[in-house]
């Protein structure tokens, strides 16, 4: 087991065979390419994307399939052959949450998911264009809601 | 950079299956647009510049989160489940 002190969560020990791989890492964060995952024990919907390079990056991953069953980003066949998929099905299709001091205005960007593959455990924030996707989706009504009062 | 003056109608090809056609050319000066229309395979994605500058900001705002109620966390143990973490299968 490895082992990386994080700005948040303090000492959290991981297999090394569990880290993500974002070859080109993500937007804006392009130079830090590996991260774990750490599953929120208040609320399935979550889960941190923490960064192995640098301790203070982590990411809150928030799960649309249950409040956004009609939720389904475009992933065209240059994103699968650079994740080593041939569909969505052995994917996790997760988008970044973005929580203000007010909880009650989070968001998540819809417009642009992270996708992983579980088996080859490579990762991609997919960015759609689909207008109709919004960077900042509400998610305040559905999962924050009675998590955090 | 490349520059070429096309008229309406008028194409630009990239390479081998890439075509970028000026339809239609409205108003002048500062508040000039430009319609286009794109050709392109499937796996070639066209993005307005706007959305990854969106994005990228969106992940700074993001990487700057404080969720103390979600921050009890524990390694996530054995195989991820596509099924419960990834949206269901369509068609």
């Amino acid at each position: 087991m490895h082992m990386v002190r994080t700005s948040r969560f303090g000492e959290v020990r991981y297999d090394p065979g569990r880290v993500i791989k974002f070859e080109r890492g993500i937007l804006g964060f392009e130079s830090t390419n590996q991260y774990i995952l750490l599953n929120c024990k208040a609320c399935d919907q979550f889960k941190w994307l923490q960064s192995i390079e640098d301790p203070t990056l982590a990411f809150l991953l928030y799960n649309p399939s249950t409040d956004f069953p009609d939720y389904w980003p475009p992933v065209n066949s240059k994103d699968l052959e650079e994740l080593d998929l041939r569909g969505l099905e052995s994917a996790i299709v997760m988008c970044i949450a973005t929580v203000p001091g007010d909880p009650s205005f989070a968001t998540a960007n819809f417009q642009a998911p992270l996708v992983i593959n579980v088996a080859s455990r490579l990762g991609k924030q997919v960015v759609t264009g689909l207008p109709s996707y919004k960077t900042r989706q509400a998610i305040f009504h559905t999962a924050l809601e009675m998590k955090t009062g | 950079m490349l520059v070429l003056t096309r008229k309406v109608e008028e194409s630009v090809l990239i390479g081998d299956n890439i075509e970028v056609k000026v339809l239609q050319v409205k108003g002048s000066g500062k508040h000039a647009s430009v319609r286009l229309g794109i050709v392109a395979p499937e796996g070639i994605r066209v993005l307005r510049r706007e959305v990854l500058i969106e994005t990228t900001e969106e992940n700074r705002r993001a990487a700057r989160s404080i969720a103390p109620e979600l921050s009890d966390v524990e390694p996530a143990q054995g195989a991820i489940s596509p099924g419960k973490a990834g949206p269901e299968r369509r068609n």
